[in-house]
């Protein structure tokens, strides 16, 4: 059972649907048709209570206002060169269950590129997502032309329809977790496509204590309040939520540094809903750690927002054992570079304060195999971001034709 | 195991609380350093999230576990060649089950803590026995999940076992009008899953057209939640009710336990609560402090027994919700804590990129 949420035909017929969409023809990226059609989209959240209601909508809005889609062609431009730039094609996006609106970043920016683009929503009711599909069939009338090749569907688990449009799309974008990204890379995509799946990921962040325990009080409530969203807002869940603290400093430094930040940190979660149930997954998990040797000491008020445990060592095991609702493990390090033997490949963002950046070079210099995509200020770790585990999601959703001359053509 | 073993040599409600708070605490403290010197994990996990240090000084200071961890660690305090058993509970789709490892001390403590308990409720002598449920699982003896390991341990209560379900869970009713003949007037004892009962007794009798009286003083046991019944707006007065009105049995015993903690049996009173014996207890927790909760306040039940030897389960921090009324004061004459459990709490909605832990795709 396939659910159309949205198609500009009248009686959406399936797969035909599929074969509409690769015949018609594509945009230029940033075609002038598409970026009215975004932009308004943005004005339409930013203004209508939709984005009062919800503040994911309102992030989302923000990150696309005309400004910022003005920066993204012309940096995407520049970065082409003279080559010309096209549209991927047919792209097939996949979103998780459990971000709400992470699919219509990807649909926006498919649609930007002026590729041919069918997202699967989840089956998950969410409210946010009605509120912007409910925007998008108010807009289908004044921007049928953008949006006569997009194709937003939702339908259960099934491979033969996920077969289907792996064989149709020249792009595959998977969002989703490591089970997910390994059910979906069994299915076929046809030759010549390309994907993009961006599995499970782990981040952490590194806080000079120096600087924390010398900050003034409002800057430190201010920080505080910026890093319980960074790691409150999903339930420490998303894959950019930092798990864990790396205080750099001496013993003395770090112990004042906790004492002034982890406070302010817990008024500012109080207005984070914390299930009983959620402050028994994380008691469990540290309980779990505690018997696999991955931290030797918790904070006994562990019912409370934040859970906090000091790690043992470097360990793996963090990784896994690890599900989010405002748990904590810390490390005291010397020096940034410290942190090094505790990185690996799954490891994506690292919100830092206070570090200087010859520290930072040097840690990146050094990084092992491939871990780390994002370092970002505290406040940002959720934010969207172009780059996505290290790939330019436009890179991805465009192509670039070499010409015999430096003549750009069809700019 | 000997302050169990002294522990269940007595009245399972005869012990009143000045005296069970000082054996159950000295039991539990033993235990605790048992588990530690037995189990290398349960040493660490009590010096991690119990820094304070031990013995415990009452009750609330033992150290506990949350119940989940059987269902991400095998947790074991004596050499593995000596566990005879593994329980495992019946855990929902998509999660592990717990997995609990019993040595032959502590499985035989747990039957004879079964048999003491339900003497006090059902009169010591063995009864014909009606199990509604199927018997399957005694094909395979050597993992037991907990609704065979509750069918097991709660068939030593009767003789004469007839299990009056099939594979299907289809009733044979013919079988049990026969079953019914040759045993007499003699009272009974059934025993069934709250809702198998419910659905696969009560229910199908009627949607059968079927009638059939148990002798008077018949009693059934059951227990494994109300959740699916209060999903169909099932009260308790309305189940006891049915069984009455279908088949004459008057009497009804609900009772609360869990797989994860052997021996925490316990039994509804004639006034409706749940009481605790001399060798267990109830400690209720606030689920936002996790600090304990005085009487007639509803949180986190805790569970303390001192019957886990084989493995750290003495002490356990269930989901549950619960309320303690009172202790040594239930009309119904039975010393120790009386309560009563709500249901559980409802499980953490999972967000964020990581979607797929309780549901793989495509």
């Amino acid at each position: 059972m396939i659910d159309t949420l949205f198609s500009i035909s009248k009686a959406p017929q399936w797969p035909d649907e599929l074969e509409r969409l690769a015949a018609l023809p594509r945009r230029a990226p940033f075609d002038p048709r598409a970026l009215a059609f975004v932009g308004e989209v943005s004005a339409r959240l930013l203004q209508s209570a939709v984005g009062r209601d919800f503040p994911e909508l309102a992030a989302l809005a923000h990150w696309f206002r005309p400004a910022s889609l003005q920066r993204m062609k012309t940096d995407q431009l520049a970065a082409a060169g003279a080559q010309s730039l096209r549209p991927r094609g047919s792209v097939f996006i996949i979103a998780p269950a459990n971000v709400d609106v992470l699919f219509i970043y990807g649909w926006m920016l498919s649609l930007l590129a002026g590729n041919a683009t069918a997202a699967r929503v989840s089956q998950k009711p969410s409210a946010a997502r009605d509120a912007f599909l409910g925007l998008v069939h108010q807009l289908a009338g004044a921007h049928g032309e953008v949006l006569e090749d997009s194709l937003l569907i939702s339908y259960p688990h099934d491979e033969t329809v996920t077969a289907r449009l792996s064989s149709w799309c020249d792009l595959r974008l998977i969002w989703g977790g490591d089970a997910t990204v390994n059910a979906i890379r069994s299915i076929a995509l046809k030759p010549t496509a390309i994907e993009g799946a961006f599995a499970d990921r782990f981040s952490m962040a590194a806080f000079d204590s120096k600087s924390i325990a010398e900050a003034e009080d409002a800057r430190l409530a201010e920080l505080a309040r910026r890093f319980a969203n960074d790691t409150m807002w999903f339930g420490q869940q998303a894959c950019s939520s930092p798990r864990i603290v790396f205080w750099i400093g001496s013993g003395e430094e770090v112990e004042a540094a906790q004492a002034r930040f982890w406070p302010l940190f817990a008024r500012a979660a109080e207005r984070f809903e914390d299930e009983p149930a959620a402050m028994m997954a994380r008691v469990t998990d540290l309980f779990t750690m505690a018997a696999e040797g991955v931290i030797d000491r918790a904070e006994t008020d562990y019912a409370r927002l934040p859970a906090r445990a000091r790690g043992a060592g470097p360990s793996g095991a963090v990784r896994s054992l690890h599900s989010g609702f405002g748990l904590f493990v810390e490390y005291r390090l010397e020096r940034l570079d410290e942190l090094l033997p505790f990185l690996d490949d799954k490891d994506q963002t690292l919100v830092v304060h206070g570090i200087r950046d010859d520290a930072l070079a040097d840690l990146l210099e050094r990084l092992p195999n491939r871990a780390l995509d994002r370092v970002v200020p505290i406040g940002q770790a959720t934010d969207f971001a172009i780059s996505w585990d290290g790939i330019n999601l436009l890179d991805l959703l465009t192509r670039r034709i070499s010409l015999p001359r430096a003549a750009a053509v069809g700019r | 195991m000997t302050d169990a073993a002294a522990a269940l040599e007595q009245r399972p409600f005869s012990v009143p609380s000045a005296r069970k708070a000082v054996e159950l605490l000295d039991g539990l403290n033993a235990l605790s350093r048992h588990h530690e010197q037995g189990s290398e994990p349960y040493r660490r996990m009590v010096e991690a999230m119990f820094p304070a240090g031990r013995p415990a000084r009452s009750l609330d200071e033992v150290p506990w576990l949350p119940v989940q961890i059987f269902k991400r660690l095998e947790l074991a305090s004596v050499p593995r060649d000596r566990i005879v058993r593994t329980l495992t509970s019946s855990g929902t789709s998509g999660q592990l089950p717990s997995r609990i490892l019993l040595d032959r001390e502590t499985a035989n403590a747990q039957t004879k803590a079964l048999v003491r308990i339900a003497g006090e409720f059902l009169g010591k002598a063995r009864r014909p026995m009606v199990i509604v449920d199927d018997n399957s699982f005694l094909q395979d003896r050597s993992r037991f999940n907990a609704r065979a390991a509750g069918i097991l341990g709660f068939s030593t209560l009767g003789r004469d076992h007839f299990y009056l379900l099939d594979a299907a869970l289809r009733p044979d009713w013919e079988a049990l009008r026969a079953y019914l003949d040759r045993q007499g007037d003699t009272p009974m004892l059934l025993f069934g899953f709250t809702f198998i009962v419910w659905q696969h007794f009560v229910e199908a009798a009627k949607a059968d057209g079927v009638s059939i009286r148990f002798p008077a003083g018949s009693a059934l046991v059951h227990g494994g939640g109300w959740k699916r019944l209060e999903e169909r707006r099932v009260s308790e007065a309305a189940f006891k009710a049915a069984l009455a009105e279908t088949f004459g049995i008057e009497r009804v015993h609900n009772y609360y336990g869990m797989v994860e903690q052997v021996g925490s049996i316990y039994f509804e009173c004639e006034q409706g609560w749940l009481h605790a014996p001399a060798y267990s207890d109830i400690l209720i927790r606030d689920p936002k402090t996790l600090e304990p909760l005085p009487y007639g306040e509803t949180g986190l039940v805790q569970v303390l027994s001192l019957l886990p030897h084989s493995y750290p389960g003495h002490s356990l921090l269930t989901e549950d919700l619960g309320t303690v009324y009172g202790e040594d004061d239930c009309p119904c004459g039975r010393l120790g804590r009386y309560f009563k459990v709500h249901g559980r709490l409802k499980n953490v909605e999972m967000r964020g990129c990581s979607d797929t832990r309780a549901t793989p795709a495509p």
